[in-house]
């Protein structure tokens, strides 16, 4: 009886797989639910971010899109999960920068361009903040005391390596102390109760405390300054100091996916960018947009590569 | 804002109608997590939790914690009528509660339960209302040193409490804390005891071990006796003889009093309050021989006080923004998830959802004293579906919910391993509830040893220079004394008999 | 019971070897304070003199007379029936989805009690139970296979 009912799954699945086969050479896409995997756990920014796009694209390709969370080694597991999928669009991934930065730390078992990059929706660019009742008013008071004083200073760090600390070590050349945490809340609660100096963190997760009063936001790595709440808050550029990073998330899959499905998604992930609903989630969830295409933003991790390789033999 | 006009803020809040509709539809779902065996808190809101994703945040975790302490009461029935314990906490219970069963005073077992847990689980309440609001005006002064120390004392109080023999306890702790170091090292993310395997990356999952450590070994076991007699029908008078009020309301007082004050230290948990009121109860009963043969305040002290900790457990969940014991970890998820910092300043940021959560609270209770003292006897038809039906059904949902955890069939792998190990530790007598304790606290134990010890450069006697985590660290070093002194002397059979989990 | 117990202690005073042995490659102080190697070799120390005691205790404790490690008969047969089905479970998801290897699963557990033509419909009902309850009403994604189930 067992092997009957064995025997019948064997010939179903198989009868699945061709029918699968025989609908995509059509380049009709696509004609059945798309898998969005999530390497983070619910919960997260990245699950945010990625069910956010996935209500767009079910919007805008007229099908299921399921956000599934698959966790583990740091997000390697679910990126190779979806590298490894089957190169017919039908299972996609929200790639993080950890896509960068697990291949330099020999932490993978992928490399970062062997991802198929198909558009960036979201950078956000983190915030160096201090108590509202510190001393330090601008991001130059903060310097110079790290400078007079080196191994002195409290950095809370929210995530370690912290790879904003470290650039931020380099790139001046001061000494201060990294103080690890797991996230940004007690990081931030560490600055708050006067315990830690300072803390890097993204523009969402300073926001609340920020608004209350209770934080000051110093400085941002970002190009240019970015909208809204820290409109007023200088970019390191503007003080001299070449220290650009942050977090970005978008969507990638298998390099082999065929080029006219490729397009179709491409496509569809423009038009997520400017799509009135995620455009109102991602500002009630202080997430930044960010949008590159396929190429642009190829182009943005190769460069990311090269920022975070020396941060990165350092944090070693 | 001061507490009454937040209380009836949250009143308010929590009346309405989807809210209260959740806080009945997550004490119910408490209640019945609590009655199936292998079934915790710990699953059913790490199971539910995705599912909460698309609420919004008041209604989703008013139900959450209706779950959590709605499975305190349900662990109860259970355990007096089939002497399986539905929760880790109700372990104690089983004693008393199941040779009241055998004598047919099964109601007023489980009728005692319900009042106690009543009065335990609301005067909590009352307590987290008035003290929340200036708990988290102080809460900012406590660093990682506080912390450490308080998990210091947490883990002496567990090691003085928990098992038959002071070595299996030990060894149980010890591998919880060493299973807790694989993952990322917290002071420079750098991989530990890996082995290569990206699973493990992220450390042990902790429901996967629970559901594995607990549900598992514990249906393994069942199926040794699964055609052993074992069953009891009648569930008689619901209250308990005039002569047996005076005492059954001093037991239920005091395991208030003990339930309140463990739930607000970090690191204790249900079990080691249920625990205590027992042995307390034991030690003030005029006749301790009583005890074992069915005497009702060892049902009454350790149900009212497996309770009143869930209650008091909220109390460092909103003003610290730290769990006390595994399911308040996952109700600290939701809080996460939903986009809320349980911590200082949630009261500040946020106060209509706490108070509106603190309100549901009171109102839980009252729905859970509805549900268990008149219906007392349809909720044990649900504990009398045959085991042979009931442990098929215990393992595919442990299966499904150790998947879900990481979308990954490595962690069924785990929690069938757990549950193994699980299996021949109890063998053994080995006690799986330090280990699992230990095990959450063991990083977290970690990690502020090492914050604490880069603030102070180095010098481990900083501790002793903040006179919180000094007076703190003193104390637990005199709960570690006394525990090993009464080791030494035997007498901790006494304390510590049949609490293995 | 004394040679479960011995077992128990020698896996586990190989186990807290292993991980002792990988502590030492890790610092043990920094100059900030205790480093990634601190910790884990006190910790698993600790666990491999504990399990050491633990032995020694089981070879000098009393032996209860009537303890088996594993029972016999029908007992043993749940057990392994249950086990075994959580591992087949795990080998036939990849290819199969989720369903059948479910059904397979509760099929062993239950065939010890009832009769094939009662456990077959009862594991596929219930099976398939689990997956419109938890993928359909909880939203959980469960590992389907192409067709869905």
């Amino acid at each position: 009886m067992k092997r009957f009912v064995l025997s019948v799954m064997v010939l179903l699945l198989a009868g699945g797989v061709l029918f699968a086969q025989g609908t995509k050479a059509a380049v009709q896409y696509p004609v059945k639910p798309i898998e969005l995997v999530v390497p983070f756990a619910a919960g997260g920014g990245t699950d945010a971010v990625g069910r956010a796009i996935a209500a767009s694209l079910k919007e805008i390709l007229k099908q299921e899109v399921v956000v599934s969370n698959k966790t583990g080694g740091g997000g390697s597991v679910g990126m190779i999960d979806g590298l490894n999928a089957k190169p017919d669009g039908y299972t996609l991934i929200v790639f993080t920068r950890e896509v960068v930065s697990l291949p330099l730390l020999g932490q993978a078992p992928f490399k970062t361009m062997d991802f198929k990059f198909l558009g960036n929706l979201n950078i956000d660019p983190p915030v160096v903040v201090v108590q509202s009742t510190s001393k330090y008013k601008t991001i130059k008071d903060l310097l110079d005391d790290m400078k007079a004083n080196p191994d002195k200073l409290k950095f809370a760090a929210s995530v370690v390596p912290n790879y904003y600390g470290i650039q931020l070590a380099m790139t001046t050349g001061f000494k201060f102390v990294t103080v690890p945490f797991n996230g940004a809340a007690p990081a931030l609660t560490e600055v708050l109760g006067g315990r830690g100096d300072f803390a890097i963190v993204g523009p969402g997760e300073a926001r609340a405390q920020v608004e209350a009063g209770n934080l000051r936001p110093l400085a941002v790595m970002a190009e240019s300054r970015i909208a809204g709440l820290y409109k007023d808050v200088p970019t390191f550029r503007e003080a001299g100091l070449d220290i650009v990073s942050g977090t970005y998330r978008g969507i990638a899959a298998n390099p082999a996916l065929p080029e006219a499905v490729s397009r179709i998604l491409e496509d569809a992930l423009a038009k997520v960018a400017v799509d009135p609903a995620f455009v109102q989630f991602m500002n009630k969830a202080y997430l930044g947009i960010g949008y590159k295409n396929s190429a642009e933003i190829t182009k943005f991790v190769q460069k990311d590569i090269e920022i975070l390789k020396p941060i990165i033999e350092l944090a070693k | 804002m001061d507490s009454i006009s937040g209380l009836l803020l949250g009143f308010s809040t929590a009346l309405q109608g989807g809210n209260i509709l959740f806080c009945i539809i997550g004490v119910s779902a408490g209640m019945l997590v609590g009655i199936l065996p292998g079934l915790g808190p710990v699953t059913a809101i790490a199971l539910l939790l995705p599912v909460t994703f698309r609420m919004e945040a008041i209604p989703a975790i008013i139900m959450l914690a209706g779950i959590y302490y709605g499975s305190m009461y349900g662990g109860t029935i259970t355990s007096v009528l089939i002497n399986v314990p539905g929760e880790a906490a109700s372990v104690v219970t089983c004693i008393d509660g199941h040779a009241m069963a055998k004598k047919g005073r099964a109601g007023t077992a489980l009728g005692v339960a319900a009042i106690g847990s009543f009065i335990g689980g609301t005067a909590t309440v009352i307590g987290l209302s008035l003290l929340g609001p200036p708990l988290a005006k102080l809460a900012l002064g406590f660093g990682p040193q506080e912390f450490f120390a308080i998990m210091f004392l947490g883990m002496t109080m567990i090691m003085g409490l928990i098992g038959k023999s002071l070595i299996r306890g030990m060894l149980s702790a010890a591998l919880g804390l060493t299973l807790a170091m694989i993952g990322m090292d917290p002071m420079s993310g750098a991989l530990r005891f890996t082995f290569g395997e990206p699973n493990l990356m992220d450390g042990l999952d902790f429901v996967v071990i629970a559901m594995g450590l607990f549900g598992i070994s514990e249906v393994l076991l069942g199926y040794e006796t699964i055609n052993a007699e074992k069953r009891v029908e009648r569930i008689s008078k619901l209250l308990p003889e005039r002569d047996e009020w005076r005492p059954t309301m001093g037991a239920i007082g005091r395991g208030t009093f003990l339930g309140f004050l463990l739930g607000l230290i970090p690191g204790a948990n249900a079990v080691i309050a249920s625990v205590l009121s027992y042995s307390i109860e034991k030690k003030v009963a005029k006749d301790p021989s009583r005890f074992g043969k069915g005497a009702i305040e060892g049902v009454a002290g350790p149900e009212t006080a497996n309770n009143a900790f869930a209650g008091s457990a909220m109390i460092p969940l909103f003003t610290l923004g730290i769990p006390t014991s595994p399911t308040v970890a996952i109700l600290f998820g939701a809080f996460i998830m939903h986009g809320l910092t349980p911590g200082p300043a949630l009261f500040n940021e946020n106060p209509t959802l706490v108070w509106a959560i603190i309100a549901s609270m009171y109102i839980g209770n009252a729905v859970l004293l509805v549900f268990n003292l008149p219906m007392a006897r349809l909720w044990a038809k649900i504990a009398f579906i045959p085991e042979r039906i009931l442990y098929p059904i215990i393992v595919a949902i442990a299966v499904v919910g150790a998947y879900s955890t990481s979308g990954s069939l490595w962690q069924v792998g785990a929690m069938l391993v757990a549950g193994v190990v699980g299996y021949f530790f109890k063998k053994v007598d080995i006690p799986l509830a330090p280990l699992l304790l230990t095990f959450v606290l063991g990083k977290l134990m970690e990690n502020t040893f090492i914050q604490s010890m880069i603030y102070f450069g180095g010098n481990v006697l900083g501790f002793f220079a903040r006179p919180i985590s000094g007076t703190i660290l003193i104390l637990a070093f005199i709960v570690l004394g006394f525990s090993i002194v009464s080791a030494w002397k035997g007498r901790r059979r006494s304390l510590g008999s049949d609490t293995e989990v | 019971m004394r040679t479960l117990k011995v077992s128990i202690g020698l896996v586990l005073v190989a186990f807290s070897a292993l991980i002792l042995v990988q502590s030492f490659s890790f610092h043990y102080y920094t100059k900030y304070g205790p480093g990634s190697g601190f910790f884990p070799i006190w910790m698993s120390g600790a666990l491999l003199v504990l399990s050491l005691v633990f032995i020694v205790e089981a070879i000098l404790g009393k032996e209860a007379k009537g303890e088996e490690i594993l029972p016999r008969g029908k007992s043993l047969g749940y057990i392994l029936a249950s086990v075994a089905g959580v591992a087949l479970f795990i080998l036939l998801v990849p290819p199969l989805g989720f369903t059948i290897p479910c059904a397979i699963m509760l099929f062993l557990m239950l065939v010890g009690f009832y009769r094939w033509y009662v456990s077959i419909p009862l594991a596929l009902v219930s099976s398939f139970a689990l997956l419109v309850i938890f993928q359909s009403l909880l939203g959980l994604s469960l590992p389907v296979n192409a067709l869905g189930f």
